[in-house]
């Protein structure tokens, strides 16, 4: 009977031999892997290991483990494993990867998982090149030796890899060169122990697209190399990690420390605030009960009524968004009504000029923008000049009665004029002129009830302050009222 | 704390209201970065998602959220994220993946002038066609267009469904202005809200073949950590998964997943007609511009023109059949669109030469003015 | 009062272990060959199909492997192993 090669368990045979050159040291480090992960099998279930690999002949390693696997595209498998891994949390997630791939296109991606802290294992096999394109240059080459795309010898310096990996704050660090197989295998072991991001670089033999042309012509040769010029710390400091042809590559375990993983951190700052104490993209997630009840029949307008355009204008500060919010709620969620609003402003914070467009009526309305308002309500002067030209004649202007001193007016407009900030300011704060004005509105025009009016202003304004908006709101309204009464 | 689906009646932007359709069909990871217009989608996802016990991520760039919601699909969950154009133009690498490893997500896109960095906070219409042939190669996706907040919250629910039933990227191209208007929205009671999700395997894992798929063409899902143990590659590959690099392999699978979609349009083609049974020109199109349309149409047959308005709620896959047998008995397709024209030269292949068809190009930062269309549309009937 | 023990050699058993190769998977990369601790091994005489010379015992070693795994864990194709021999 045939034997079967222990690690076949976890290998598709059925695709050996593999597709990757002699003496390659991607094929030891997939055997420490695999080794790995079988003596890890007591306390691992094989089933929830993925292995997430990107472009190049490491990224084929995913293709040849008899595991949840997934060739991504360049650069992206540390992405992809973030959200596999956040997806299912359960899932022990390793990314098998080479150096350009991790650290050139996918330098990014790498640095923010690390960040991050993000709970993968990071497989980095450096071959100081991109090999299945042909041996060119990449971002771990050693300065000074050939590819093909620096055949006069490379003249960019490398990454320092563990070094850049610890200052991203990766929590476990460790570099092997393919020579120390069994070491790779207890990284990895180790790596499977720890929470966090675990960044492992594996120094590989490439004999056919780098060793070759550097006088490294064998994976034996390539092999001998790293044994002659490593040397194994038990506690190395990174920053002496660069690898240059001349100094020995600094070998052993960089970084090993226990700090919270992102879900951990994410976990520990929302659960108290939320009430849940498990986040995870497949939704199986328990969520607390929730008792309330809310309507979704619409109280059918009582009468037809076409839209009215309305345009508030002050400026960034006077709370004229929220105004012409609250407007919107009053209408679609309280007066069973249809209203579309839209706001305009220039790039100050506070002070510039802005307006917010309300339309409202009782069926859905197809021009979004408020071309000739029926009505203006205009809380400063400067707001008021923007926007004098699109008043319309016959139309409607609220204003400020402090603030806003119109001018030259079309025919037929309606001038309703209400000290809104200085009654705001007599209540204690100015910033609910704004919602005086819109009491005054309330009660000079048909289209919104004062109940629903009301409504939307409690749901629109800061937890706590819903008493004092209503006084505010109620101020304005009367003095609409008395206005109103002294009209007649 | 807060409900995953916040019934009642809401006064919305279409932004907010994508986020609420989102969370009501079940997306529990978001992987995405600001971009103005679509910010207020990431904003309001990342506590909403929270609350409900998902995800929010904010990746490193576009590339990295687009691979983040591949991946998280294949952990089992229905994940999206929201851009706009410059973000967009990064991620067709991996909605190309996703479509080639048959990846259910959604991708928001609310359209803003472009090409370049263009007009951040102003509208466009003019990545109707990135939509459809953004990444490399062939391969189809569908594409929705809301015109409304209600819309905004109906559709982000119905890509979810049309992703995880057919397995590909959904793209809802939102645009500025839907995005940012506010309107009624109305949110059903949960048992209303009907959700699809993934043909899971049937059968164990040893003789499963993660890609063969029966006569919908639609392969069923394993996700990761069930036992499947399915390789998954961006490579062609055969029905186990493996990479499978010889014509015969690629022009089988590449043929089914264009045929997936192809094949099965009128399942998923939703368009919305009004007045085109006895209209001599018909209005075509989507998104904010078929408000105007509708304000158009209604002054048109106010004074008895006969006008018709065809909406596209599918933009892609495009509904050629329709457009073929209208333009059988009109003069001529009016397209309104906010680019310089890219719907439009669909909608005059698919009519054939039997119609006339013209384009009211606008090239972005504000709606068509409905005077000017009013006027184009007056001269059919001189 | 602890005391050392003596060793006792003779109650310690140096591992045996047998090699079992994959002729047809080896690319002759020679790793295994190289670092054998106890050099058991050596290229056939004969190729297998993709042209490679592959691992043999070397005749009259067969016993002499120590089960260190070293040629299992450095091989790259999953060409080799080795097994307890009983």
């Amino acid at each position: 009977m045939e034997k079967k090669h222990p690690l076949e368990v976890l290998t598709r045979e059925e695709r050996l031999p593999h597709i990757l050159c002699t003496g390659c040291g991607i094929g030891t480090t997939m055997a420490n892997l695999a080794e790995a992960l079988m003596e890890e099998e007591a306390e691992l279930d094989l089933d929830k290991v993925s292995i997430v690999s990107g472009i190049g002949c490491a990224g084929r390693a995913a293709g040849y483990f008899k595991l949840d696997g997934f060739h991504t595209t360049h650069g992206r498998p540390v992405a992809f494993a973030t959200g596999l891994k956040l997806a299912n949390p359960d899932l022990h997630v390793i990314v098998f990867s080479g150096d350009g791939d991790l650290a050139a296109i996918g330098g990014n991606h790498l640095i923010h998982a690390a960040r991050r802290n993000i709970d993968i294992k990071v497989i980095c096999i450096n071959n100081f090149t991109y090999g299945m394109t042909g041996g060119q240059m990449g971002p771990t080459t050693p300065l000074g030796t050939w590819s093909s795309t620096s055949v006069y010898g490379n003249y960019e310096m490398p990454f320092n890899l563990p070094y850049l990996m610890e200052a991203c704050g990766a929590t476990y660090v460790a570099r092997w060169t393919s020579a120390h197989a069994h070491y790779i295998k207890n990284s990895i072991r180790e790596a499977m122990h720890r929470k966090g991001f675990c960044f492992i670089e594996v120094i590989s033999a490439c004999p056919v697209n780098w060793g070759r042309r550097n006088k490294l012509r064998t994976g034996k040769a390539m092999v001998k190399f790293f044994l002659d010029h490593t040397v194994v710390k038990t506690h190395p400091n990174s920053a002496e990690a660069l690898i240059q042809m001349d100094t020995p590559i600094v070998c052993g375990v960089f970084v090993d420390k226990t700090l919270p993983s992102y879900l951990d951190v994410m976990q520990e700052q929302l659960s108290k605030k939320l009430g849940i104490s498990v986040f995870r993209g497949d939704g199986k997630v328990e969520l607390p009960e929730d008792k309330k009840e809310t309507k979704t029949k619409t109280k059918p307008a009582t009468k037809r009524l076409r839209p009215v355009q309305i345009k508030i204008a002050g400026l960034g500060g006077q709370g004229i968004g929220l105004l012409g919010l609250i407007l919107g709620r009053a209408a679609c969620i309280f007066d069973g009504k249809q209203a579309i609003y839209t706001q305009e402003y220039g790039p100050e914070a506070r002070g510039g000029a802005s307006s917010s467009n309300i339309i409202i009526s009782s069926e859905l309305i197809n021009i979004p923008y408020v071309t000739k308002p029926d009505v203006m309500i205009t809380m400063a002067q400067g707001a008021f000049r923007k926007y004098k030209k699109e008043i319309q004649p016959n139309s409607i202007l609220f204003m400020d009665k402090d603030l806003v001193k119109p001018t030259a007016l079309p025919k037929g407009v309606k001038v309703y004029a209400v000290p809104a900030t200085r009654m705001a300011e007599q209540l204690g704060r100015a910033v609910v002129a704004n919602i005086v004005m819109l009491g005054f509105f309330v009660a000079l025009t048909p289209y919104i009830s004062l109940e629903a009016a009301e409504k939307a202003l409690n749901m629109s304004v800061p937890k706590g302050t819903e008493e004092f908006n209503l006084k505010a709101f109620k101020n304005g309204y009367d003095y609409g009222k008395r206005i109103k009464k002294e009209g007649e | 704390m807060a409900k995953d689906v916040l019934t009642g009646i809401h006064f919305l932007s279409g932004n907010y209201a994508c986020v609420e359709g989102a969370i009501a069909a079940g997306c529990r990871f978001y992987a995405g970065y600001p971009i103005t217009p679509s910010n207020e989608i990431a904003e309001r996802m990342s506590f909403r998602i929270a609350q409900v016990g998902g995800i929010y991520i904010q990746m490193e760039d576009e590339l990295g959220s687009m691979a983040a919601l591949v991946g998280a699909s294949w952990g089992g969950a229905k994940s999206m994220t929201a851009t706009s154009g410059p973000g967009f133009s990064l991620m067709q690498e991996n909605i190309g993946l996703a479509a080639m490893t048959e990846t259910p997500c959604v991708v928001v896109n609310v359209q803003r002038g472009g090409p370049s960095t263009g007009l951040p906070t102003l509208v466009g219409q003019a990545d109707v066609m990135q939509a459809r042939w953004g990444s490399h190669g062939d391969y189809e996706i569908i594409a929705l267009a809301p015109a409304s907040s209600q819309e905004c919250f109906d559709f982000t629910i119905k890509a979810f469904n049309l992703a995880e039933r057919w397995r590909v990227p959904v793209i809802v191209l939102m645009d500025e202005v839907v995005g940012h208007m506010w309107e009624r929205v109305i949110i059903p009671p949960k048992e209303e809200i009907k959700l699809i999700s993934r043909k899971r395997p049937t059968i164990p894992p040893k003789d499963f073949l993660p890609f063969k798929a029966g006569k919908d063409l639609v392969p069923e899902m394993p996700i990761a950590g069930e036992g499947y143990r399915v390789h998954v590659t961006g490579l062609t590959h055969d029905e186990k998964g493996y990479p499978a690099m010889n014509d015969k392999a690629h022009n089988k699978l590449v043929t089914r997943l264009v045929d997936k979609i192809r094949k099965n349009a009128s399942e998923i083609i939703e368009i919305e007609e009004i007045y085109t049974e006895d209209a001599e020109v018909i209005l075509v199109s989507f998104g904010i511009s078929a408000r105007i349309c509708r304000y158009i149409l209604d002054q048109a047959r106010k004074r008895g023109l006969k006008v018709g308005l065809l909406r596209f709620i599918t933009v892609w896959p495009f509904p050629e059949e329709r457009i073929r047998k209208l333009a059988e008995h009109i003069r001529a397709f009016v397209v309104v669109e906010i680019n310089l024209g890219q719907i439009v030269f669909e909608v005059e292949r698919a009519a054939g030469g039997q119609c006339d068809t013209f384009l009211i190009p606008h090239a972005g930062g504000h709606i068509h003015d409905p005077q000017k269309v009013w006027e184009k549309v007056k001269k059919f009937f001189k | 009062m602890i005391v050392r023990k003596p060793l006792n050699l003779a109650k310690f058993e140096i591992p045996k272990g047998r090699v079992i190769i994959f002729a047809e998977r080896c690319k002759g990369c020679e790793l295994c060959i190289e670092y054998c601790p106890k050099q058991i091994l050596e290229f056939s005489e004969d190729y297998n199909e993709k042209g490679y010379h592959y691992p043999v015992v070397k005749p009259g070693m067969e016993n002499e492997c120590i089960l260190c795994s070293f040629c299992q864990e450095v091989c790259p194709d999953f060409a080799i192993f080795v097994e307890k021999q009983e």
